[in-house]
C-alpha cells in the first residue's frame, strides 16, 4: 500500500492548520458564510439536513487496517458510531461538529488521510476498479497512476476554481469496473505497439442530464498524460458555463460544442504544453509501482475449500472470487445486510474488519464503488476463520452482485438536496426479497436507488434505476431499466408514470416477475433479456389496467 | 428571496458550532434557539418583521447559519416532509447491525 | 483599496476613460472596450500601458498584442470565477509575458497562493487584509506538487 512521503506529509499538515485558522476565522465572525463556504468545502464538509457531514477521503478506494481502525475511533469519539461508504470510495461521517473537525482531520493524517477535495468545484477523487492489481484481466495496475494523478490534481493552483466539480476515474482493464463512462474525465489503460497508454474518454456523468461519455483519444503515450488531462481541464476551465449550475459541469459543454469541436481545442492548447513534466512524472510513477506492489504471495494449489457448512458454502460461493495468485481469494465485505442502510458500517464493525485484514489480508482493504468493502489478498486455507469472524458481525451475507446487493444514496433522510426517501426503499426492497436462494434464481441484478436528479445513487446506471421524487408533497418513485455501469454503459430508460411509495415494491416485483417469464434460459441476465423483449411487456404489466 | 406561502411558520436553521438543527423560541421574554421545534415560537405571517432582525442578528453574530422560514398548520403541525424529517431528527434504526 | 506588488514596486497605473486623460509619460490603464474602440490611437503614445480585463471577457482581443501591454490586470466578478487562473498561466508559460499581471476585484486571501503560482505578480487588496497578505507572503512554495512557471 502507498505510504506518504514527506512532502504528502507536510502538505496534508499544512492544510489541517491552515483549516483550523479558517475554522477560527469563521466562528470569530471575520469570514462570513458566504466565504467559508468554498473552503469548508474543499475540506470536504457539508451542511447536510440534520448536521454537518464530512466526507473523508480514500485515494482510489485503499485503506489500511490501521486507518480503518482510526476511522471506526474517530466516530465514537466525535460522531455516532458509524460511517457510509459512497459510490466514489469515500467515507462520510454525518454528525460531526465543525469545532471539532480540525481535530478529527488532524487525527486523520496521523493516519495519513485527510478529506481534501472531497466536495468543492476542485478536482475530486480518482477512483478506480477495486480488483486493481489481483486480477487477471488487467493490461497495468492502474493504482500507481491513480496516485500520480491524485498529486497532480491537489491544490492545482490553476484548477481549484472550475465552473463545477469534476471526477476522475480510472481502469486498468478492459473490463469496467469503475465506471469510467460515467465520469467526467475516464481513463482506460492500453497497450498499443507493446506501449503503455490511455484511451481518454471526456463528457460523462449522471445527474439531471445524465451523458454517456465520449472517447477524445484513442491513445495518448503515458509520459504525456498529465499534460494532456491539463489541456482537458484548461479548456474546462476557460468555456464550462458558470451561469447556471446546472449546465455547469463538462458533459454539457462536451455535448454543446460536439465531441471533434472540443476535441480540436483540447489538442491546440496541448500542442503548447505537450512536453511539460508537472511533477516530475518520470521518477514518480517508477516509485510509485514499487510501492503499489502486492505482497509477496506464495502461490497454492487450489484446493477444494468448501466445507459441510451450507452457510459458508453459499457465502463462499457469492462473495469470494480467485486472487489472481493461486491459492488466494479477494473476499467481499457485503455492506447490504437486511435492514441496514446500504453501505453503512458501526464503529464495532470497522474495528472487526481492521482486525481480520491485518491478520489474514496484509492489512489491506479496499472499497468498492457499489458501497461494499474487500479483502484483498487471502489465503485459501483463512476462508473459514474469515467467514466466522465476518458472520459474527453481521458482515457475511452472501449477496454480492444479487438483488439486495443495491446501491443507495442517503436521501432524504439525510442528505439537504434530496426530493424524496430512499434508504427505507433500499430496505424495504431487500426485505421483500430477503430470501437468498431466491435471489441467485434471479441471478445478476443491479438495482441502483437515488433521493434526486442528482443521482448519487448512480439509479441511471441501474439495471433497475429508481429515482425519488416529491409529487405535490408526496413521494414517487420513477422507475428507469436497462442502466449499466460496465463497459459499453448504458443510461436506463424510463419505464412510465411513477410509484407511489405504496406501490413502488409492488412495481419492483412485478418487473421480475416478468423478466423470470420472458427470459429464455436460466442464465440469461435481465440486461440480456430486456435487450432481446425491449420495454414493451415490462411496461404492459405495470400499467395494464386492472 | 422565494415567495412565502402560507400563514404560519417557525423560524429554523442550523447551530454555527455543532451543525445542531434549532428553532426559534422564546424563553422568558427573549428569543433564543432551541432543538426541540415543540416550543418553538409560532410566527404569523404579519409578525415575520418582529423577529426578522433578531434573526439575522444571530446569523451575524456566528450562532446560527441558514435560518429560514418553515411553514406550519395553525395546530402547529409542519407541513413538508423535508422539515417533518429534520424537525423529528434521524428515524432509522441503524444499530440493527448486529 | 491598496495594490501590492510582488516585487515591492509602487503602482503608478491611473485608469482613464478618455482619450484626452492621457498625459504623457503617465502609466495608465483602461477596460477591454476602451481598447477595442481606440486602440490606434493607444498605440502611438509614449505611455505605459495597462488593460483591466473582467473575469468573464475573453483574452483573444490582446494576446495579439500582449507585449504592448505593461500591465494586465484581470478583475474577478466572483472569487468562484476560475477563468483568469487559466488566462495568467497561458500569458506567463505559453507567451513568455513578463510585465505586471494583476488580480482585483473579488478575491479573497485564501486564493493568493494559488494566484502567485499562476503567475499573477500584483493585488488589488483591502487595506484590512495587508496583514493576512504579507504572511502569505512570507511563504515559501515547497509544500506544493504542481511546478508551475511561478513557483520558483
Amino acid at each position: 500500500m502507498y505510504k506518504y512521503t514527506e512532502l504528502d506529509k507536510k502538505i496534508v499538515t499544512n492544510r489541517v492548520e491552515q483549516f483550523r485558522d479558517q475554522v477560527n476565522r469563521r466562528i470569530s465572525g471575520e469570514l462570513s458564510e458566504d466565504e467559508f463556504k468554498p473552503l469548508r468545502l474543499m475540506n470536504g464538509l457539508y451542511l447536510q439536513l440534520h448536521a454537518y457531514m464530512l466526507r473523508v477521503a480514500i485515494p482510489y478506494g485503499e485503506l489500511s487496517s490501521e486507518q480503518m481502525y482510526k476511522l471506526a475511533e474517530i466516530s465514537d469519539k466525535y460522531d455516532r458510531g458509524y460511517g457510509h461508504f459512497t459510490t466514489r470510495q469515500n467515507i462520510q461521517l454525518n454528525w460531526p461538529k465543525l469545532i471539532d473537525v480540525p481535530n478529527i482531520l488532524k487525527e486523520l493524517a496521523e493516519v495519513e488521510m485527510h478529506a481534501i477535495q472531497t466536495s468543492g468545484n476542485c478536482i475530486r477523487n480518482i477512483t478506480t476498479d477495486h480488483l486493481a492489481g489481483i486480477t487477471e484481466d488487467e493490461i497495468e495496475d492502474p493504482r500507481p497512476w491513480c496516485e500520480l494523478i491524485r498529486k497532480w490534481s491537489t491544490f492545482h493552483p490553476e484548477f481549484t476554481f472550475l465552473p463545477r466539480k469534476f471526477k476522475i476515474a480510472i481502469t486498468g482493464s478492459l473490463k469496467d469496473r469503475a465506471a469510467i463512462e460515467v465520469h467526467d474525465i475516464g481513463l482506460r489503460i492500453i497497450k498499443l505497439n507493446r506501449e503503455i497508454g490511455f484511451e481518454v474518454f471526456v463528457g460523462g456523468g449522471q445527474g439531471r442530464s445524465p451523458f454517456i461519455a465520449k472517447k477524445i483519444k484513442e491513445f495518448v503515450k503515458k509520459e504525456n498524460i498529465l499534460s494532456y488531462l491539463e489541456a482537458i481541464l484548461r479548456a474546462y476551465n476557460e468555456l464550462g458555463r458558470r451561469d447556471n449550475i446546472y449546465k455547469a459541469r463538462i458533459k454539457i459543454l462536451v455535448n454543446e460544442l460536439g465531441i471533434l469541436s472540443f476535441k480540436k481545442i483540447v489538442e491546440e492548447e496541448w500542442k503548447k504544453i505537450k512536453n511539460k513534466d508537472f511533477i516530475n512524472a518520470k521518477k514518480e510513477i517508477d516509485e510509485l509501482k514499487k510501492a503499489f506492489k502486492i505482497p509477496n504471495l506464495k502461490s497454492n494449489i487450489n484446493k477444494n475449500v468448501s466445507e459441510k457448512n451450507k452457510e459458508f458454502n453459499t457465502w463462499l460461493n457469492q462473495n469470494t472470487q480467485k486472487h489472481k495468485i493461486s491459492g488466494y481469494s479477494i473476499v467481499f465485505i457485503s455492506l447490504k445486510p437486511l435492514k441496514v442502510p446500504p453501505g453503512d458500517i458501526s464503529s464495532d464493525q470497522m474495528k472487526v474488519v481492521s482486525k481480520v485484514a491485518k491478520e489474514f489480508s496484509f492489512s489491506e482493504i479496499r472499497v468498492t464503488h457499489e458501497q461494499n468493502l474487500i479483502l484483498p489478498h487471502v489465503n485459501n486455507d483463512d476462508l473459514s476463520k474469515v467467514w466466522n469472524i465476518l458472520n459474527k458481525i453481521n458482515l457475511a451475507t452472501p449477496n454480492i452482485g444479487l438483488l439486495s446487493d443495491s446501491i443507495c444514496c442517503p436521501g432524504l433522510d439525510y442528505c439537504a438536496l434530496a426530493t424524496a426517501r430512499s434508504i427505507p426503499i433500499a430496505q424495504r426492497v431487500s426485505n421483500y426479497f430477503n430470501s437468498i436462494e431466491k435471489q441467485k434464481i434471479i441471478g445478476e441484478m443491479k438495482i441502483k436507488i437515488s433521493g434526486c436528479i442528482n443521482a448519487c445513487g448512480h439509479h441511471h446506471v441501474g439495471n433497475i434505476g429508481i429515482l425519488g421524487l416529491d409529487r405535490n408533497g408526496e413521494e414517487f418513485y420513477q422507475i428507469t431499466l436497462g442502466g449499466s455501469a460496465k463497459e459499453n454503459s448504458k443510461i436506463g430508460e424510463i419505464i412510465g408514470p411513477s410509484f407511489s411509495s405504496e406501490k413502488i415494491i409492488e412495481a419492483i416485483d412485478t418487473i421480475i416477475k416478468v423478466y423470470l417469464i420472458q427470459r429464455t434460459h436460466k442464465k440469461e441476465t435481465f440486461l440480456e433479456t430486456l435487450e432481446l423483449t425491449g420495454l414493451k411487456p415490462f411496461k404492459d404489466a405495470l400499467y395494464d389496467n386492472h | 428571496m422565494k415567495k412565502l406561502k402560507g400563514d404560519y411558520f417557525i423560524y429554523s436553521a442550523n447551530r454555527l458550532k455543532d451543525g445542531k438543527v434549532v428553532f426559534l423560541c422564546i424563553r422568558e421574554r427573549k428569543t433564543i434557539w432551541n432543538e426541540s421545534s415543540k416550543n418553538a415560537l409560532k410566527i404569523k405571517r404579519n409578525e415575520i418583521e418582529l423577529y426578522e432582525n433578531q434573526v439575522n442578528s444571530d446569523e451575524r453574530n456566528c450562532i446560527i447559519i441558514g435560518p429560514y422560514l418553515v411553514e406550519i398548520k395553525e395546530n402547529g403541525e409542519i407541513i413538508k416532509l423535508r422539515e417533518k424529517i429534520r424537525s423529528n431528527g434521524l428515524n432509522i434504526n441503524y444499530k440493527e447491525n448486529v | 483599496m491598496i495594490i501590492i506588488n510582488k516585487d515591492s514596486s509602487e503602482d503608478k497605473f491611473v485608469q482613464i476613460h478618455n482619450i484626452s486623460e492621457i498625459k504623457e509619460n503617465n502609466s495608465i490603464f483602461f477596460d477591454l472596450d476602451f481598447w477595442k474602440n481606440n486602440k490606434k490611437d493607444l498605440i502611438k503614445k509614449d505611455c505605459d500601458l495597462g488593460i483591466k480585463i473582467s473575469s468573464d471577457e475573453p483574452i483573444n482581443e490582446i494576446v495579439e498584442n500582449l507585449e504592448i501591454f505593461k500591465l494586465i490586470n484581470f478583475n474577478f466578478l466572483s472569487f468562484k470565477d476560475g477563468r483568469p487562473f487559466s488566462y495568467a498561466r497561458k500569458i506567463r508559460e505559453n507567451l513568455k509575458y513578463e510585465n505586471k499581471i494583476r488580480a482585483s476585484g473579488n478575491i479573497l486571501p485564501d486564493q493568493y497562493i494559488f494566484l502567485l503560482r499562476c503567475g499573477f505578480d500584483s493585488f488589488e487588496i483591502k487595506k484590512n487584509q495587508i496583514k493576512t497578505w504579507e504572511n502569505i507572503l512570507k511563504n515559501n512554495f515547497e509544500s506544493y506538487y504542481q511546478f508551475t512557471e511561478s513557483n520558483t
